[in-house]
């Protein structure tokens, strides 16, 4: 069986070869670039969540009760039939 | 190369983006939510339920007066006065037939009262404002047009409240006025229909009702239209029309004919509010106002964001159905050229010099012997090179063991594959390299099969055909099934499109000057055999597949271990591409394979993963909002495309099909597993972060438990 001291370089550097594995960012700048912005973005996305339910959850909103129960119908129209609802 | 700080910079962020991207499904189903609601299509206003008695309804209201007012406990109705016209409009706003009905109206100077349905107010602030610029009048016709008498109260009052607040937005009133979908005459009021219209009253509207229906909504021809909105005996009306709901070309000419019509009768046209007397209209409030403008931003959103999405969708769909088409071609062709070449041979000797195998391998103690015996038997010249990676078990005692001629073990500090294939290629004499995995096992005639391509000079590199070797449980099923349409559909399909991504470390041949241009195996990233796979492309030497050359490996039998290999093979393809990437602009084979290969990986194997979960968001949203019968049929289009790939790749393979059967199933927790795998190498590459098997590759193995990455290191790099 043959032995081996040690691992050699595993083949003659390039000169594009990265200095660290591809894609791994040592000092984390991209990581916390990334965590910010997905952050913001699921806040925006949580936003439109939380808006979607105040809309459906607030007092609804009803037309303004402006004419006056016993107010008289313009003239020009005929009186309006009117009777007492059972509720 | 250093690796400081290790564990510094994983930590925390795998697991956010997985709440992050949580969080996003939520907001997604809730944006598909409001887009279905504020999308819904809806019946034409014809009565749904037959009418009932009605007993508890006052006669007062059922006299045929179509206007209710209710609001004070009292009912009061209201007739048209004689000769008088109100003309109305259900359904609308609509972006075609709206603005031609109110142009018609503003030529002969004439208002109307237009009941407008909330989820199209709400896409069409603009044609609302039209509407009231114009003159007339706007009521409320629910958000999403329901039978208010079945409805719940909660529900009533979202769906007038809402359409109140687009209302607002679009003009900045209010309005009083309301009219109950699949409402008709006073009339017809039943015991049924009554509650509700008794409960409009009470939160503050006047229902409007009708007394000459057109009928529009049928199209019956415009002489029919006209027809029935004329009053007889000049009695006042409320005209019912449509501005929505389809083709209102009939109703546009209709309306131009029949105000004239009726002017020559002595008519005169009024709104509901001069029928009233009073103005039923009433400013907004501030808070009206801006609740309105965020239900039409919300709208607006929901309905940009799904039909971008939509498309994207689509798009996705289309592309992997046309692919899997192209691919069988491909492959079809292939499978043609090669059964030529079976039965005529090369036109060239056949490649008889001997061959180096090298077997890296990592604690393999179990599997090695039956990989060297399988090697040794042969009948083809090898020289076997078995490469014990640093193996605590006694992997290169097993092997020195067999005591087989030809058989030579080298044992080295543990360093990773990369480093223990350089050694074997360092130690291989001859000038073709065969590189395979500790736990795959060749048949005789394996290498002889996977080197006969070499008497091709430029042909630089051969890949095997690896098969599942453990096909017992779902898992080894499934992946049978994708190891066989793999190899024999994808594979044949880039060895006619001369850009093969991936020379499986299972079973694949090199020539040693290949492989030296190549710069030989590099640990720039977790799939070695990926990057040597390009790099030889790359050098300019093509590369073929070879079906006929069968490894046998074993696959991962659990969900962990399988996501760890995909894991590795997913980030290392990215990281192989990246690494790669100028491929793209450059000449000769090597861009022939930048700009097929990395493009055809960068949009089949990144791209369309991470919209994979929109397409299963999308097909709960097509059940549940569109059409169901198309969302099944589109679904079932992608699932039969990829069976038909499937039972041809199997019919090309010999392989039974027996067990295709199981690949509709896989839609379900296999294709999800696959593409979270994807957006996890992917999330993982554009944040930089150091994998775990990063760091154990260089710190050494020991420290490694059982079960770990670092097994799946070592194993099946088969990659179908």
């Amino acid at each position: 069986m043959h032995e081996f001291a040690a691992a050699g370089p595993a083949r003659p550097p390039q000169d594009d070869h990265p200095r660290t594995p591809v894609f791994v960012d040592r000092r984390g700048r991209r990581r916390r670039w990334m965590t910010y912005w997905g952050l913001v973005v699921a806040c925006l996305g949580l936003l439109y969540v939380a808006l979607v339910t105040a809309s459906l959850a607030a007092q609804p909103v009803r037309p303004e009760g402006n004419a006056p129960a016993d107010a008289p119908p313009a003239a020009r129209v005929d009186r309006p039939a009117e009777v007492d609802v059972p509720e | 190369m250093t690796f400081a700080r290790p564990g510094a910079a994983r930590a925390t962020a795998p697991r956010l983006h997985w709440l992050l991207l949580s969080v996003m499904l939520v907001v997604l189903a809730v944006v598909l939510l409001v887009n279905g609601l504020v999308k819904a299509q809806f019946g034409a206003d014809h009565r749904v339920a037959p009418p009932t008695r009605a007993d508890t309804v006052p006669d007062i209201v059922r006299s045929g007066r179509p206007i209710l007012d209710l609001r004070h406990g009292t009912a009061r109705t209201y007739a048209v006065p004689d000769h008088t016209i109100v003309l109305t409009f259900d359904d609308g706003p609509d972006p075609v037939w709206t603005p031609r009905i109110v142009e018609v109206l503003e030529r002969h100077r004439v208002p109307a009262t237009f009941f407008v349905v909330g989820n199209l107010a709400s896409q069409h602030p603009d044609l609302v404002r039209r509407i009231h610029e114009a003159g007339s009048e706007l009521g409320i016709h629910t958000f999403t047009h329901p039978d208010l008498a079945y409805v719940p109260g909660w529900r009533r009052e979202l769906e007038l409240s809402q359409t109140q607040l687009a209302v607002a937005a679009a003009t900045g009133r209010t309005s009083s006025l309301v009219r109950p979908p699949y409402s008709s005459a006073a009339e017809a009021i039943d015991d049924t229909g009554w509650p509700a219209i008794r409960e409009l009253g009470n939160t503050g509207y006047v229902t409007v009702l009708t007394t000459h229906d057109t009928q529009d909504w049928a199209r019956p021809g415009v002489d029919e239209i006209v027809r029935h909105a004329i009053p007889e005996n000049g009695d006042g009306a409320v005209v019912l029309m449509h501005d929505a709901g389809g083709d209102r070309s009939q109703t546009v000419e209709a309306l131009d004919r029949l105000i004239p019509e009726l002017r020559s009768r002595g008519y005169r046209f009024a709104t509901v509010g001069d029928v009233v007397g009073e103005d039923v209209t009433a400013p907004a409030t501030r808070a009206e106002r801006l609740r309105g403008d965020v239900l039409l931003l919300l709208v607006r959103g929901s309905t940009a964001a799904t039909s971008v999405l939509a498309v994207l969708v689509g798009l996705t769909g289309a592309l992997v159905v046309l692919r899997l088409l192209l691919l069988i071609a491909l492959a079809r062709r292939h499978a043609r050229r090669h059964n030529a070449t079976r039965r005529f041979g090369r036109g060239r000797p056949p490649v008889t010099e001997p061959v180096s195998v090298i077997v890296p391998a990592y604690n393999e103690a179990a599997c090695i012997a039956r990989t060297v015996r399988s090697l040794a038997a042969s009948d083809h010249p090898v020289e076997v090179i078995v490469v014990d990676d640093g193996s605590t078990d006694g992997t290169a005692e097993a092997a020195r063991d067999l005591q087989l001629p030809g058989v030579t073990v080298f044992r080295r500090p543990n360093g990773g594959k990369p480093a223990a294939l350089n050694t074997g290629i360092a130690q291989a004499e001859h000038d073709l390299i065969v590189m395979m995995d500790g736990d795959t096992v060749f048949g005789p005639d394996t290498v002889r099969r996977l080197v006969q391509p070499f008497a091709d000079p430029g042909i630089g590199a051969v890949a095997g055909n690896t098969k599942v070797a453990n096909r017992g449980g779902l898992l080894g099923a499934w992946q049978h099934i994708e190891y066989v349409v793999g190899f024999n559909i994808d594979r044949r399909a880039y060895d006619v499109l001369q850009c093969m991504p991936t020379v499986p470390g299972a079973v694949g041949a090199f020539r040693r000057r290949a492989l030296s241009e190549a710069g030989g195996v590099s640990d720039d990233t977790l799939a070695e055999d990926t990057d040597l796979t390009m790099a030889i492309s790359r050098a300019g030497w093509r590369i073929v597949y070879e079906p006929d050359a069968v490894a046998r490996t074993e696959v991962p039998t659990g969900l962990g271990e399988l996501w760890r290999q995909r894991y590795r093979w997913s980030y290392g393809t990215i990281q192989s591409m990246w690494k790669h990437r100028r491929a793209v602009f450059e000449p000769g084979r090597s861009g022939r394979f930048g700009r097929l290969g990395l493009l055809h990986l960068a949009l089949f194997q990144v791209a369309l993963p991470l919209l994979a979960p929109l397409m299963d968001v999308f097909l709960v949203y097509g059940l549940l909002f569109l059409d169901p019968v198309r969302t099944v049929a589109g679904w079932l289009l992608l699932v039969l495309s990829q069976l038909a790939a499937g039972v041809y790749a199997c019919r090309l393979d010999g392989e039974p099909m027996r067990g295709l059967w199981l690949l509709p199933l896989q839609q379900l927790v296999y294709r999800q597993l696959m593409y979270a795998v994807v957006i996890q190498s992917i999330v993982t590459a554009l944040t930089g972060i150091r994998l775990r098997w990063q760091k154990l590759h260089r710190l050494g193995e020991a420290g490694a438990g059982p079960g770990d990455g670092s097994r799946a290191a070592a194993r099946a790099r088969a990659r179908p």
